[in-house]
């Protein structure tokens, strides 16, 4: 079996983050946060270091600023729901999932802001001359970008757009699922105020993990309320982070997981491993040019910097089709359809059949790409 | 003198979490102990230390974050604990 859907979720994860879970599973066992025996203190200290090594590989500060949630959908929801008012415009670019643009459309019908949403270059950025057009005629209060594409593998420039932004005292929120743990990141550095993730993708944690960071000074509302742990006598809640957003019992078997991973990360580094997974997909770009029939859908091969996500289609043949045929012929397992991306689809012209995915991670490997780069070649050739 | 305890109570179990790893990291004889029940009802764990390296913890925590403002009490005896008047810290 060769599985190629890390962009849904990444597999296999590393042994130690199943090691991590079990420990905690058959040794700790206790809430975090909510006792003073020593059980309760190992299970905080396991949520803290999860706190502390994102913090250190996202490049934030503070670690109190990285707020917990169970995966990126429910982050972005929280910044989302929790920031914006009535009146409020606001940018996104033309490769958003459904994570952000289903809370946006819910967001224009019930407090009537609005949605602007920006053409994208081939290569997956915005275009230039409309980005300027809008800035200078329109206020934006906030941007929702995409840093990495789920459908195409383009990576939005952060570098070059955020200072941009910020200059026209924009929020930013970035939707980093598809990047965070995937390549080098100094969220503080390139300025902003709002990083959401999730930790079972690249960041090869476990599923029901995510969270978001908060720039200093920004407070959105919190999405739930209850017990903390803190300030037990108040029946408000307590303002401080993370205690203000993280109420209930937290997933801390998914966090020790979380954090094994975060320390798998940083030990193999996020800059080889992106390298690794860079050439994976080179690969593939490179056979799948090669093949009749065959369409790639995303950046021209070899055009710069990218994820480990490629999307594609073969003349005469449905997506359903080529997934099935490469499942039951060849055991290589990818994801077709609309990838929950209606609009990346419309944005790139594959609205509504959608495409084939193809997403390797770190553990596969140079042969499997021949293997799946031979089994489309096989399956155009038929299909033609 | 010397086996005077202080325990040092915060906001929230993240900031214990916090001073632990930096009290430990300089080397002070921390403890990580139950909220005694007299004093509150907060996030279960506090810190104790020797009184005599009190201010070299806190100079740590200070220099950590301006967040990391402990409250302070003197240990008297079983259970029995004394907010530590501002003279005292040093
Ligand atoms: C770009 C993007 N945003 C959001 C999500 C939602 O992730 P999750 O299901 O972990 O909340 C995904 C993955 O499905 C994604 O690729």
């Amino acid at each position: 079996m060769i599985y190629l859907d890390n962009a849904a979720t990444s597999f296999p994860k590393p042994p130690e983050v199943t090691a991590a879970m079990r420990h905690y599973a058959d040794k700790i066992g206790a809430s975090p946060g909510r006792a003073g025996h020593r059980p309760a203190a190992a299970a905080s200290r396991l949520v803290f270091q999860a706190r502390e090594r994102l913090a250190a590989l996202f490049g934030i500060a503070d670690s109190s600023r990285i707020i917990f949630t169970k995966n990126v959908t429910e982050a972005l929801n929280l910044v989302l729901f929790g920031l914006l008012e009535a009146g409020d415009r606001v940018l996104v670019t033309g490769l958003e999932h459904n994570a952000v643009m289903r809370p946006l459309r819910r967001l224009e019908k019930s407090r009537g802001i609005t949605v602007d949403i920006l053409p994208m270059t081939t290569a997956g950025q915005p275009d230039p001359a409309v980005l300027e057009n809008w800035l200078t005629s329109r206020r934006y209060a906030f941007a929702v970008l995409n840093h990495g594409s789920n459908v195409t593998g383009s990576l939005l420039d952060l570098a070059a757009i955020v200072p941009r932004l910020r200059r026209e005292r924009i929020t930013v929120v970035v939707d980093g699922a598809q990047t965070a743990g995937a390549l080098p990141l100094e969220v503080e550095k390139i300025g902003l105020d709002v990083f959401c993730f999730t930790g079972h993708k690249s960041l090869l944690g476990p599923q029901g993990t995510g969270g978001f960071y908060l720039r200093p000074g920004l407070q959105p509302r919190p999405l739930i309320y209850g017990g903390t742990g803190s300030r037990s006598e108040a029946e408000e809640q307590p303002e401080f982070l993370p205690d203000y957003y993280e109420s209930g019992t937290p997933n801390t078997i998914g966090l020790a997981g979380l954090a094994a991973a975060a320390a798998f990360i940083e030990r193999e580094s996020p800059a080889a491993i992106h390298q690794r997974e860079l050439h994976l997909v080179r690969r593939l770009e490179e056979g799948l040019a090669a093949i009749p029939g065959l369409t790639v859908h995303g950046p021209p091969p070899a055009a710069g910097d990218r994820l480990p996500v490629l999307s594609c289609t073969i003349a005469n043949l449905s997506p359903s089709e080529i997934g099935l045929q490469l499942e039951r012929r060849h055991g290589i397992l990818v994801r077709v359809g609309l990838h929950c991306a209606p609009r990346a689809h419309r944005t790139i012209g594959t609205f509504p059949t959608g495409t084939v995915r193809l997403a390797p991670g770190y553990f596969n490997t140079m042969a499997e790409m021949e293997t799946v780069v031979a089994a489309l070649a096989d399956i155009a050739a038929a299909a033609g | 003198m010397e086996n005077d305890l202080v325990l040092l109570l915060f906001d929230s179990i993240h900031q214990v979490m916090q001073a632990e790893q930096l009290l430990e990291r300089r080397g002070l004889a921390i403890d990580l102990v139950p909220v005694p029940k007299e004093i509150s009802s907060d996030c279960g764990l506090g810190i104790t230390l020797p009184a005599a390296q009190l201010a070299a913890a806190r100079a740590a925590l200070e220099a950590a974050a301006a967040t990391l403002r402990p409250r302070l009490y003197r240990r008297l005896g079983r259970g029995r604990y004394q907010p530590l008047a501002d003279r005292e810290t040093g």
